[in-house]
């Protein structure tokens, strides 16, 4: 059987069969003790773990209720982030989660005054595309106490989630200067990155090992991906989506990654994309390099081992997207060369020579180092070197007869005391001006999940915090045209969503403005 | 693509292979070397060599010297990948040169400090034979099971922020390097130690703990506890190295 996973806010609001059943699968599992491999803590736990975040969101497991230490050795603290197997892992994670639910869903025991629902037999996780017009809410069964009959433990509600407002009001901001973007990643034409100040690629940079926490996300895992998690949690309030090391204990979590994976999917689909790595270093994953592999527990009692590579067709996983078409008004990535003087037709041709170009990437201009932000924002200048800034505005104006540099701005050894914050970045905003009354200079905007973990000494990062990555050439390109790259410096600024965020600690290492050529 | 932009971008892609060049040219000359004049240091022994003034003599300060940076050249290179790209990414184009030599300068340097004291601890451990040596085994494995290892060797991982200009970049590039160093003396000081002080197959024990300390190296950070979390996977991974370099040559020989 073929399994469709479909639109949440499209099945019919508010308590469809799919959000019922899974709602009831849920309880079912979160009546199970943590310790057992089929329990909603242990999936949680999966994703990860961390006994004092837990015991602050009121999650605390007994030390009786723990997994073995075998169990958890095996199965626990495995979310791939900041990597190339960021996708595929998930992927899985996901795949094997269903299997799960809709072992739960047999195992429910329907209360006699319950409203009679069969258990659709072709059950699969719906997905939330927060994108989607009228559809940027969270669905309203995950944000009601109630059951539909009125009673009051529906165990998709959660109390630890805030929202962008941290009100307790979810919704996914879609305009404004926090807005969340669906287009910025999917005009990225390369699956892989690096983690080296250039394009951190589509699904995420190139690394060698199991990947738990790497510093630099991938595009997609960026935007949307981080800051759906930062607004569903919670800004100055940290909600159990805020963390990764809990952020798989909230049911809406499902259905946020089932909608991530399927903007992998319609990437792939995309002309300009240019598909999954066949490189056996992703293909086979960590376990190529002897490292732990990817591995979940099956309602039968077995493990189920997986790699990236049987996670590139869902043909073989058995399940589709009911829809995966591309977002209306999405722009090519010709649209730059065009705006940079190239015809269509030239365009196009720049583009696949920029894909096959060799990458390359050096340092344009950095800050100084140890930036903190004060009452929720910093301004600091960029100085450009002279040398290469004379490089990246000749490449510019070679256009169209050669394929133009990609500028990056990195946020670099970024750390916080807890997650949850966004950053927008602004680009040569006059002074005392309004930033939301300037789009055309805001780079774009980063969500710190992970920030805290990633600032520990002895995490997976040594505690030097998380590197985000803006792709800004549009608007360095606007720069060039306008002659205000000329100055050899770009003034830029930082402004947190929220500003009482100073116990948040945000500190930025340095602010890098690289330049990649292919 | 200019000539320089494909050596630029072919130089990060090889900093790996080029480390690991580094690191082979260095144990080939301490080979070579073991046989003539910096044998007395490397496979001399027992307390013969501390006592008698004619050996001492052989251990000219110049030969100390040449011995300790042979064996740092040969083993700490595979350790360098990730501080070497740190630098190499956050440096502009013309300051790499100076950025990279403030580090290694600086690393090198307090390796050097902490060899005084190794060379002299490991040749007083040559003295007792293999009960010393036993001993000193016993007290690195101790070291090696320990969290407070762990520690160092999650501050390994450390990648600052970096100055990018002026005598800043090559400030920060120094204590970068100086504070790596002290990191990486502090998790494998043992592993410096224990081959240098073996009564005889030392080049050999050299080459075994150069190996397992670049496999734990590419490991990521992990909580401190007792018990040596990674060294099985460390032992795991460089099996599998050996065998895929194995495997390379083999088919590269083949084929040619």
């Amino acid at each position: 059987m073929t399994f469709t996973r479909k639109n949440a806010w499209d099945l019919g609001a508010p308590w469809p069969p799919e959000v019922l059943w899974y709602a009831r699968a849920v309880k079912v599992m979160k009546a199970k003790k943590a310790a057992d491999p089929l329990s909603w803590r242990f999936w949680g736990g999966i994703h990860g773990y961390d006994a004092q975040v837990w015991k602050h969101m009121g999650q605390a497991v007994a030390a009786a209720d723990m997994p073995t230490k075998a169990d958890f050795d095996k199965f626990w603290i495995q979310c791939q982030h900041g990597s190339w197997y960021f996708l595929p892992w998930h992927r899985g994670y996901l795949w094997a989660f269903e299997k799960v639910v809709r072992a739960a869903m047999a195992a429910y025991v329907l209360p006699a005054k319950a409203a009679s629902a069969d258990l659709p037999k072709d059950w699969a996780l719906p997905y939330w595309n927060y994108f989607k017009p009228n559809q940027a809410n969270l669905p309203d069964a995950f944000g009601s106490p109630d059951w539909p009959d009125g009673t009051g433990d529906n165990p998709l509600y959660e109390t630890e989630r805030w929202g962008p407002d941290d009100n307790g009001k979810v919704y996914i901001p879609l305009t404004g200067p926090n807005a969340v973007e669906e287009n910025g990643s999917l005009g990225e034409p390369v699956f892989a990155g690096v983690a080296d100040g250039g394009s951190a690629g589509f699904g995420g940079p190139e690394t060698d090992h199991f990947a738990n926490h790497d510093p630099t996300h991938g595009i997609l895992e960026t935007q949307p991906h981080d800051w759906v998690h930062g607004n569903v949690g919670g800004g100055n309030k940290t909600g159990l989506m805020s963390d990764p090391r809990s952020a798989g204990l909230d049911p809406i979590f499902w259905l946020h990654h089932a909608n991530i994976d399927r903007l992998w999917e319609v990437w792939k689909a995309l002309p300009w994309a240019q598909g999954d790595p066949t490189d056996p270093k992703w293909t086979g994953g960590p376990a190529y390099f002897r490292k732990r592999p990817f591995v979940m527990p099956s309602p039968d009692g077995s493990t189920w081992t997986y790699t990236p590579g049987d996670m590139a067709d869902l043909k073989s996983l058995d399940y589709v997207y009911d829809d995966v078409a591309p977002p209306a008004g999405l722009a090519p990535p010709t649209h730059r060369l065009q705006a940079l003087g190239a015809q269509p037709d030239r365009a196009a041709a720049l583009l696949n020579e920029v894909i096959a170009m060799p990458r390359t990437v050096e340092l344009l201009g950095a800050s100084d180092v140890g930036l903190r932000l004060q009452g929720g924002e910093i301004s600091t200048r960029v100085a450009l070197q002279a040398a290469p800034r004379a490089r990246l505005a000749a490449n510019l104006s070679a256009v169209p007869d050669a394929a133009p540099d990609r500028v990056f701005l990195n946020l670099e050894n970024v750390r916080a005391a807890r997650d949850g914050g966004v950053l927008t970045v602004y680009i040569n905003l006059p002074a005392g001006a309004n930033p939301a009354g300037h789009p055309e200079l805001r780079a774009g905007s980063v969500a710190l999940f992970g920030a805290a973990q990633a600032s520990e000494p002895d995490g997976g990062h040594a505690g030097e915090g998380l590197t985000l990555s803006l792709e800004i050439s549009s608007l360095v390109d606007r720069l060039h045209l306008s002659g205000a790259l000329d100055a050899g410096q770009l003034n830029v600024r930082v402004i947190a969503r929220s500003p009482a965020l100073d116990d948040a600690q945000i500190s930025i290492g340095r602010i890098g403005v690289y330049r990649q050529q292919g | 693509v200019s000539t320089a932009s494909r050596a630029r971008r072919s130089f990060r892609r090889i900093i790996p292979g080029a480390l690991i060049t580094l690191s082979a040219t260095a144990a080939l000359a301490l080979v070579l070397g073991a046989g003539h004049q910096l044998a007395p240091i490397i496979c001399g022994g027992g307390p013969a060599l501390l006592a008698t003034p004619k050996l001492m003599a052989l251990i000219a300060p110049w030969r100390l010297a040449a011995v300790w940076l042979l064996m740092l050249a040969a083993m700490t290179p595979a350790l360098l990948v990730l501080p070497v790209r740190h630098i190499w990414d956050r440096s502009f184009a013309d300051r790499r040169p100076a950025t990279l030599t403030a580090f290694s300068v600086a690393y090198l340097g307090i390796w050097t400090l902490a060899g005084a004291p190794l060379i002299v601890l490991a040749f007083t451990i040559r003295a007792f034979g293999l009960v010393g040596w036993g001993v000193a085994a016993a007290i690195a494995v101790g070291w090696q099971v320990s969290p407070a290892r762990q520690a160092c060797l999650n501050r390994c991982h450390r990648r600052p922020a970096l100055s990018a200009s002026g005598a800043r970049s090559l400030g920060d590039a120094a204590t970068y390097g100086l504070t790596h160093g002290v990191w990486c003396i502090a998790t494998c000081w043992p592993w410096m130690l224990t081959p240098l002080a073996l009564p005889q197959h030392q080049l050999a024990a050299m080459a075994a703990a150069t190996l397992y300390v670049a496999a734990e190296r590419i490991d990521a950070p992990a909580p401190p506890h007792w018990g040596g979390r990674s060294s099985g996977r460390a032992v795991r991974t460089a099996a599998a190295l050996v065998w895929r370099w194995t495997a390379a040559a083999l088919v590269a020989q083949a084929a040619s």
